[in-house]
């Protein structure tokens, strides 16, 4: 399971929480990030 | 006369409103999450930002951020300068160039001991200026402060800001304003 992004758009007011695409996961992996000790698998 | 100042009857006219110099534009909240967008908060009706951010990490984690093009476009390929000075029991002083993201702060998990930031982040919106950040972090379970501005050299014109961290997930509430010249 990849880990959720939070959406906002400021000028709808509206939110939508999701899983991460994987591109959007590639990019957080790319960035150096790890996953740390919250359970999010790191595929 | 300079508003506000009111009295009761008064009419609030769009001039009136047209005339506050700082709007609140948007707060948002999230919880675990690996990553936050915050789309379309910066547009031409306003010269410069500041955004205040209330949260914590999953685990011992630094926060970054991003500028956004378009909807949801990250500028990935920015060179981010940032330079400042941090501390602890000490003064840390650090001049990083070409980095990939901007740094707000380095803080741990205690949700009891939450971290706050305040960026102050100028010009985004208009083409062809430099977009600087200034920020100012304290973490509240490690009373680490971090001083920090940043100076992105493109020109690109933004509309945006993504807030990631760099380990496990981040919960708070971040709210951007508007600064209007």
């Amino acid at each position: 399971m990849k880990p959720q992004i939070t959406i906002h758009n400021a000028e709808t007011n509206e939110t939508v929480v999701r899983e991460m695409t994987d591109d959007e996961y590639q990019a957080l992996l790319d960035s150096g990030w790890t996953p740390g000790d919250d359970n999010t698998d790191n595929e | 006369m300079t508003y506000p100042v009111f009295s009761t009857g008064d009419v609030f006219y769009a001039s009136d409103a047209n005339a506050i110099g700082l709007w609140k534009i948007s707060t948002t909240t999230f919880s675990a999450s690996a990553g936050v967008e915050i789309q379309s908060c910066f547009n031409s009706s306003f010269q410069n930002y500041k955004v205040f951010l209330t949260y914590y990490g999953s685990a011992v984690t630094n926060t970054q951020t991003q500028y956004m093009t378009g909807t949801n476009t990250k500028d990935t390929a920015a060179t981010y300068n940032r330079w400042g000075y941090y501390w602890t029991t000490i003064i840390n002083g650090f001049n990083l160039a070409n980095q990939t993201s901007d740094f707000i702060a380095n803080h741990f998990n205690a949700a009891a001991n939450y971290s706050t930031a305040e960026l102050t982040i100028y010009q985004p919106n208009i083409v062809n200026v430099h977009t600087v950040m200034s920020v100012r972090s304290w973490s509240g379970d490690t009373g680490l402060g971090a001083y920090l501005d940043h100076n992105k050299k493109t020109n690109s014109q933004y509309t945006g800001l993504y807030i990631f961290p760099t380990t496990g997930t981040i919960t708070g509430t971040a709210t951007v304003y508007g600064l209007r010249q």
